[in-house]
């Protein structure tokens, strides 16, 4: 019964694709097209940017761990939230700011080769974009860290240095606290940066800057 | 004559650099060797404003005056002794707020006065504004995406059925 169905249905398909060909090729294009659309609409909604109002709630740790001599960071992993990205080292651009990844690459992160290296006392940094024009870039996800998660960076010493979030905030770029975040001096913390706010399209930039603190608690070293 | 005392001099001064030598295992860690840095810096890479530590290891410290340690980078501090009993002396000064980044040599006057160490500590420059760190993709508004997949999908039905009616007449 429900052969000769589907023959009938099938021959009436041959039947207008032979006759219509044109017709049905844009029908299906057209379908295609609005049920991708659809469906991409359908997977921003459900993930939510929540950015525009980030923040960790601080919850310090006490660690006795001791710093470590310079080395140059390699790469970052971030279990939590699926990082795992190569490090370049970066300096300052002629305009004062810090020099980023290019955005065509996207997944990588940039180190400030200036400042103090990870493990060292006082503050390194880590950037990364947060997206593109057209895609979610290394630290689309920075919004789901919490205190408490683990940030691993491996040094060319073969070293692999721990921080634990202790909080995060988000900055408006026109109050940015560089010091906080570049200079504090004594213990040993990582600082990730990145953009969030709302996006102004006027100055093709992000209105906020993201930073999440995290303090070394321990060293892993290589043989052991 | 001169000869004669000269090296006698030279015989006592080697003895009593054996002497010395034989002393060191009751002294725990022992100076840095010659021709390492003399002054460690720690850290070695600050910015402007920020309390670093000076550790050297002077000759003849004990029972002398107070030495000092200079640098363009902060004002002349006078050495302390470590609490610790490894013989060393240390100072910890801050970094002038309006000093320019790059490297600056750090002098120790020994407290003998005479003997002078060196090291050197790197200022590093601070960034004055937060990175550009995004394309604008995640803020976007995607309400559009859902509009206009609606638009296509019910042209692309309105297409179809237009070709079976065709069709069926």
């Amino acid at each position: 019964m429900s052969n000769v169905l589907l023959d009938e249905l099938f021959s009436l398909g041959r039947a207008i694709v032979r006759h219509r060909p044109t017709q049905v090729a844009v029908a299906v294009v057209t379908i295609m097209a609005g049920a991708f659309s659809l469906g991409m609409g359908v997977g921003q909604k459900a993930d939510p940017w929540t950015l525009p109002d980030f923040s960790i709630k601080t919850r310090k740790v006490s660690s006795d761990v001791a710093s470590v001599n310079r080395a140059v960071p390699t790469r970052i992993r971030i279990k939590a939230i699926g990082v795992d990205a190569p490090i370049d080292a970066m300096g300052l651009t002629s305009n004062s700011t810090m020099d980023v990844p290019s955005i065509d690459e996207p997944t990588r992160t940039g180190w400030y080769r200036d400042g103090p290296s990870p493990g060292e006392l006082g503050s390194a940094v880590v950037l990364g974009h947060v997206d593109t024009r057209s895609k979610p870039a290394v630290f689309h996800n920075i919004g789901e860290l919490k205190a408490g998660h683990r940030i691993e960076i491996d040094r060319d010493d073969h070293s692999t240095i721990v921080f634990t979030v202790e909080s995060g905030k988000l900055y408006d770029k026109k109050r940015f606290p560089s010091h906080k975040v570049f200079a504090r001096p004594g213990e040993a913390t990582l600082n990730l940066v990145t953009c969030g706010g709302r996006w102004n399209k006027k100055l093709d930039s992000y209105s906020h800057n993201i930073v999440v603190f995290a303090r070394h608690t321990s060293t892993r070293l290589p043989d052991h | 004559m001169g000869w004669a005392m000269m090296g006698t001099g030279a015989i006592s001064a080697l003895l009593m650099t054996a002497g010395v030598a034989a002393t060191t295992p009751q002294n725990p860690p022992p100076p840095p060797p010659a021709g390492q840095a003399e002054v460690s810096v720690s850290p070695g890479n600050v910015a402007p404003g920020s309390k670093i530590r000076i550790t050297v290891h002077c000759p003849n410290a004990r029972n002398a005056p107070q030495g000092h340690v200079d640098s363009p980078a902060f004002t002349t501090l006078a050495l302390a002794e470590e609490a610790a009993p490894n013989g060393g002396l240390f100072a910890e000064p801050t970094v002038r707020v309006d000093v320019s980044p790059g490297p600056y040599e750090v002098v120790v006057t020994c407290p003998d006065q005479n003997t002078k160490l060196r090291g050197t500590l790197t200022i590093y420059g601070v960034p004055s504004s937060g990175p550009p760190t995004g394309g604008g993709y995640l803020a976007k508004d995607h309400t559009s995406l859902l509009a206009s997949g609606a638009v296509l999908l019910a042209v692309g039905g309105g297409l179809a059925a237009y070709a079976f009616r065709r069709r069926e007449q």
